[in-house]
């Protein structure tokens, strides 16, 4: 086999399940001889959770183990033995990296812990990869790819059925996103400090969180909330409903569903307490005082939010979200049936595409193509696509306008139709792919994004392949998983010269 | 302090929007000296939009840009000027690392294609990311975040079970495949320290996405079924979802992986009777009737808050958290006492909070300093690194080569 990027390094593997494994694989796939120590008779969970052919539940035949643990060797070995303990630390004696993903504390009480295990082995990275980091206070919580990505904000922040139902609960991407995230955050952490050796003469311990790996995901929805003078800015974007919001800014019940109003000038104010409280409303006491002074957006929500909010709730609820919108529409008052609309999936013939204009010019283009020409002359987009053009300000005022008729022009069509049609204008648009579609792809078929790998359980089968290309030392993810303890006496038997009786010895004891 | 893992190693930027910057600013943060080219005429679209620090448009006040390019320095040149180009070849002949991440075809169009890079200086690590990938037929489709996941497979899979797909959001293909990316590019740095071998390192977002949902693929393949989008649930599991609490919008997530986690739920609920009915007794009976479970673990949870049902569950090792907003996640007690959160003093916004890297090291603590404002490393670049004179960069200023 040809050199990989990273064929000089030897990591020991106590990981299990997918975030610590998933580091293990990117390294293994670039050549590293990962030995995986799996306790003996189960294995890695993952060995357990499938999919299995057939839906036959089988340890060697489970295929996110499958996937994981490609290019690996396998040892059974059970470190929380005095005997395993000792072969565990023979092992790490010779490794560039150790990769672990035990509860803190763990390796503690194994006598495995970095300061025990730098003592044998001062050049050893070890990296550990857990939920909540190795201290803080939910460092001995309990995690997993729900409940991180839960507290990380990114299910909050997703629009799933959020911001135009708010009933719905928050949502997580699918799979287990934050596990692999925790996974390549580690690989990449891990590698820093393996080039940071030939400088520092040692190794050192690197700490990863997969609550911070997923939650570094959402650098912008931080910034929004730091830096708009506003504190409520970062709520124009894919932004959920109620909590975060100011009370007066939530989405406002009708009888048939929610508008969402986007006042920010007193002016806008003015007339909406105009409709809701009647023409005479100033005059009125409990309202006295409202637009004193110069008008502050943020000052005027927090000190009248809860005194205008009943009255404008009141006047919505009577109504339906259309005659709703129209009327606000008609004193000037930003009103709309969508927090956010004019962007992401629309449903076609036969599926889905997704569409992500980003650019007024891509916009036009988009109109142009689904309206024609003379959409030039509308009123209710021309300005909106001119030179000031504002993503969030368009999707808020135009995309409630143009998306039902963009919805329209899709539905009758296929994805092929539409793709072919908006790529041919350089229109962000491409198929919603399952994964039955990610076999039929014509252009993964050419890019060999799906690699076929024989494995003595299952034959051979199309998995996930190369993320990157590297030219001249390639990706090469093709050698199976290992079976459970496949490798034990190369690697404890010819790698550290125990004898075949010590290793029937420890077999008996359930120590390998 | 500690030498940081990079130093010594300088990448030439070329990246804009989200997932270039993103790999290259983990290596800026641990100590490689990134220099970012820039147009002041296109400035980096990253740079057009809010949130802005005053509430006004402006390049230099906008966390957009500020939360992807940390520690960098910035120069400006017009790469449609042939001068130009020829400044950003003298630069890369002293670069180790070249990162770009335009649409197929634009560096070969400004004349920085990877064969007249590697002609430049043949030890040179040339790193390009798009959405599709560099070859294929769909190698000049546009696209961005959305595209790459939703083309990748993982698109189809989010959402609710009896809805349509759903968003993600944020950038997240940008920082799924920036990462990899990061990852990328100091395997092949690794490998030049070692060899002494320059390489080009290929990613493409629709793969990087694919590589997360590994699963459903290898279902496809072992048994030629097509997994559907599940909300909250996972396979096999239950319950494994978000519940409604005491208050508005607040939900809780718990997440029972195992029959021991069901034991040690039931426990702390108070043993209701319902629970012990058989439909819920093993995590198949489980799944199998998990909108009944649901609703009675939904009329439990309701009693309390977020926080109050996270102390009880984790308290007896179940799996729990509240599901926090963007506020809550910024003022998160343990997030503070990890110092996860960093607030780099930057001229014109002042001390602004933003995410810093999701690790920790014992030795190699980041450096995190502010975003760089637009040219603002032009006399250390053109100057200092490249021998200009004076006046040479006074005339280059002037043509708008340097602009």
């Amino acid at each position: 086999m040809a050199d990989g990027a990273l064929s000089d390094l030897k990591v020991v593997e106590y990981a299990d399940f997918v975030s610590g494994p998933f580091c293990g694989k990117l390294m293994a796939d670039l050549g590293a001889d990962v030995i995986k120590v799996e306790v003996p008779s189960s294995g890695d969970t993952a060995r357990h959770t499938g999919p299995f052919p057939d839906d036959i539940p089988h340890p060697e035949r489970s295929g996110l183990f499958l996937y994981l643990n490609t290019n690996k060797r396998s040892v059974s070995l059970d470190p929380g033995t005095a005997a395993g303990a000792e072969v565990f630390r023979e092992l790490i004696k010779t490794a560039d990296v150790l990769i672990e993903n035990t509860r803190p504390g763990t390796m503690e009480g194994l006598g495995l812990d970095y300061e025990s295990l730098r003592q044998i082995n001062p050049g050893l990275v070890m990296t550990s990869v857990t939920p909540f980091g190795q201290f803080g206070p939910y460092s001995k919580w309990k995690g997993n790819d729900l409940i991180c990505t839960q507290m990380s904000g990114l299910a909050f922040h997703t629009p799933g059925g959020g911001v135009d139902s708010p009933d719905k609960p928050p949502l997580k991407p699918g799979g287990r996103q934050s596990e692999f995230i925790a996974g390549s955050t580690a690989a990449s952490a891990t590698m820093f400090a393996v080039i940071a050796r030939k400088a520092l003469g040692v190794g050192q311990h690197v700490d990863v969180s997969q609550h911070e790996s997923i939650a570094s995901f959402l650098r912008h929805q931080v910034a929004f909330y730091t830096y708009d003078p506003e504190g409520i800015g970062y709520l124009r974007q894919f932004e959920r409903g109620a909590r975060v919001w100011p009370r007066a800014w939530r989405p406002l019940p009708c009888r048939d569903g929610y508008v969402f109003g986007r006042c920010r000038q007193e002016s806008q104010w003015r007339a909406l307490m105009g409709l809701a409280a009647g023409d005479g409303w100033e005059k009125e006491k409990r309202f006295q005082g409202m637009f004193e002074g110069d008008f502050d957006l943020l000052t005027f929500l927090s000190e009248w939010g809860e005194t205008i909010r009943p009255v404008i709730e009141e006047w919505t609820m009577q109504r339906t979200t259309a005659e709703t919108i129209a009327t606000a529409k008609s004193r000037n008052i930003p009103f709309s049936p969508s927090a956010y609309s004019g962007f992401g999936y629309l449903p076609c013939k036969d599926g889905y595409v997704v569409c992500g204009c980003r650019e007024a010019y891509q916009w036009r283009d988009l109109v142009t193509l689904v309206l024609g020409d003379e959409w030039v002359e509308d009123e209710r987009f021309k300005d909106l696509l001119g030179d000031e053009f504002d993503f969030g300000v368009f999707l808020f005022e135009a995309g409630p306008v143009l998306w039902p008729v963009i919805i329209k022009w899709a539905e009758d069509r296929t994805r092929e139709e539409i793709t072919v049609a908006a790529q041919g204008r350089s229109i962000p648009i491409v198929p919603c792919n399952t994964t039955e579609d990610v076999f039929e792809s014509a252009h993964f078929a050419e890019r060999q994004l799906l690699v076929e790998i024989d494995h003595p359980e299952t034959g051979s089968l199309l998995y996930p392949g190369a993320p990157y290309h590297l030219s001249e030392t390639p990706w090469q993810g093709d050698r199976p998983a290992p079976l459970l303890g496949q490798h034990n006496r190369e690697i404890l038997g010819d790698g550290l010269g125990y004898s075949d009786e010590k290793l029937a010895t420890m077999g008996a004891a359930g120590v390998i | 302090m500690a030498k940081l893992p990079l130093e010594g190693i300088r990448v030439c930027d070329l990246t804009w929007a989200v997932v270039g910057p993103i790999a290259t600013q983990m290596f800026a943060v641990m100590g490689a000296e990134v220099i970012k080219i820039e147009s002041s005429v296109h400035t980096d679209i990253n740079r057009r939009s809010g949130p802005y620090s005053n509430g006004e448009a402006g390049t230099e006040t906008t966390g957009n840009f500020h939360r992807a390019n940390i520690s960098k320095k910035s120069c400006t040149l017009d790469l449609t000027q042939p001068e130009a180009v020829e400044l950003a070849k003298d630069l890369i002949r002293i670069s180790d690392i070249v990162v770009s991440n335009f649409r197929n075809g634009v560096m070969e169009r400004f004349g920085l294609g990877n064969d007249t890079l590697k002609a430049l200086k043949p030890d040179l690590i040339l790193v390009s990311t798009t959405s599709m990938g560099n070859t294929g037929p769909m190698k000049d489709y546009v696209g961005y975040n959305e595209e790459a996941y939703a083309y990748g497979g993982l698109g189809n899979l989010t959402g609710y079970a009896d809805g349509p797909p759903s968003l993600i959001a944020g950038d997240y293909a940008d920082y799924l495949s920036g990462t990899l990316e990061t990852f990328a590019m100091l395997a092949a740095l690794h490998c030049r320290n070692g060899t002494g071998k320059g390489q080009s390192v290929e990613v493409s977002m629709a793969e990087a996405a694919a590589s997360h949902v590994p699963e459903e693929i290898i279902d496809y393949s072992m048994n030629q079924r097509i997994r559907h989008r599940s909300g909250n649930r996972m396979h096999g599991v239950a319950p494994h979802n978000c519940f409604p609490c005491k208050g508005e919008d607040e939900w809780v997530a718990i997440a029972v992986t195992s029959d021991a986690e069901w034991i040690a739920f039931r426990g702390a609920i108070g043993d209701p009777e319902w629970a012990e009915d058989e439909r819920f007794g093993n995590s198949q009976n489980r799944s199998g009737n998990q909108d009944e479970l649901e609703e009675r673990i939904g009329e439990w949870t309701r009693n309390y808050t977020p926080h109050e049902v996270t102390k009880i569950l984790q308290g007896a090792g179940v799996p729990s958290g509240p599901s926090v907003s963007i506020r809550e996640l910024v003022e998160d007690p343990h997030l503070k006492e990890r110092d996860y959160f960093i607030a780099p003093e930057h001229p014109e916004v002042g001390e602004r909070t933003l995410e810093g890297m999701p690790w920790k090291s014992s030795i190699s603590q980041p450096d995190f300093r502010h975003a760089p404002l637009l040219g603002q490393d032009n006399y250390y670049v053109f100057h200092d690194l490249l021998n200009i004179p004076d006046e040479e960069i006074a005339r280059l200023m002037a043509e708008g080569i340097v602009n």
